[in-house]
């Protein structure tokens, strides 16, 4: 199965993230982004966390101020989604410490990376915790390393 | 420039908002007469920023007042303010007859904002300022109200922070009232910052 899109959402309507690994154009993301935000913002905290959406699926799930949303196509498990949403949170959580919407606004290349490692072409690439936290805490040392160097 | 506009009707705690979100803001009170009050400077810090807001507030008496404010704000000589703010806090009380259609009206100014700016800025997706409504109580509000409001709120895309209640957190872990509103500013994409390092 594969993940069309993965959008992160805050409580006020605001993109903190969006991740596509379908071909669209510009236009028809900015289109889609402005539909979900009205469709999911829409939507009170006890009803249905998945709903029919064109042609696919939109899975969806908050955390704090944030929305995940994640669309699939309509033969692919909605609750495996639900489970790489978490996944997903839970390795920002461990990566940046107890991780709040500041910390992903400042820090979204940290999000992004972390995203990378886990789901490639929409797919779960790498199921181990640690492994996805290994490699991101290793380019970050790369990335400190460099930076002494120019300083030299 | 960061700037905001608290409006609301007379005495609906607007200076005791500011006041707990930012302490010894004002020797102002919501009893005198705030109508066109600026503070400027007020100081905001985060871990990743800092920077300084300058929150301009109104009031207005009654509903009929509030939809000549909207309409003065939405007209075309009134472009220059929509560009220059960064958000609109309306503040309401739980027993205001008229929530819904003040709510309606908010929504309006929210929307000519946006298109306002996604005018200016073809290739941005959004307006990033606040859409909030506060709503407070001095008694006890009924849940079907609250439900009422808060759904009409969410369909018109405005934020609502409730801050009748008295607990800054809620059921599923999330922040509410005070410590939500001051989410909300810190979360803001405001033009003049200081980012620290």
């Amino acid at each position: 199965m594969a993940i069309k899109y993965l959008i992160m959402l805050s409580k006020q309507g605001k993109v903190r993230l969006s991740k596509w690994y379908t071909v669209i154009s510009q236009k028809e993301k900015l289109q889609l982004i402005k539909e979900l935000t009205a469709i999911v913002l829409n939507r009170k905290a006890k009803m249905c966390n998945v709903l029919e959406y064109k042609d696919h699926k939109i899975v969806y799930r908050r955390y704090a101020s944030l929305f995940f949303i994640a669309g699939i196509d309509v033969d692919d498990n909605e609750l495996l989604t639900l489970e790489i949403i978490h996944r997903y949170v839970e390795q920002m959580d461990k990566a940046y410490g107890n991780v709040c919407e500041l910390d992903i606004i400042f820090n979204f290349q940290k999000a992004y990376h972390i995203l990378d490692e886990l789901l490639l072409d929409g797919t779960l690439q790498e199921s181990s915790k640690r492994e996805v936290l290994r490699r991101v805490g290793q380019q970050d040392q790369y990335e400190l390393e460099d930076e002494l160097d120019t300083k030299f | 420039m960061n700037r905001v506009i608290i409006v609301g009707q007379k005495k609906t705690a607007k200076i005791a908002l500011l006041r707990s979100l930012f302490e010894g803001v004002t020797e102002r009170s919501d009893g005198d007469d705030n109508s066109g009050l600026i503070l400027s400077n007020v100081p905001l810090s985060t871990r990743y920023y800092s920077c300084n807001l300058d929150f301009m507030v109104d009031e207005y008496d009654d509903s009929k007042e509030w939809e000549d404010w909207c309409e003065e704000i939405l007209s075309v000589e009134a472009l220059e303010l929509r560009e220059a703010i960064n958000g609109i806090i309306f503040i309401f009380d739980f027993s205001s007859k008229s929530i819904l259609q003040d709510l309606t009206k908010l929504s309006k100014v929210y929307d000519q904002i946006e298109q306002d700016f996604l005018l200016r800025n073809k290739d941005s997706i959004q307006w990033e300022g606040i859409k909030l409504a506060v709503g407070f109580s001095r008694s006890p509000v009924a849940q079907q109200l609250l439900d009422e409001v808060y759904d009409a709120s969410l369909e018109k895309g405005i934020e609502l922070v409730d801050l009748s209640i008295a607990s800054q957190e809620n059921a599923y872990g999330e922040a509410t009232g005070i410590r939500r509103v001051k989410e909300i500013l810190e979360t803001c994409s405001w033009p003049d910052v200081v980012k620290l390092r």
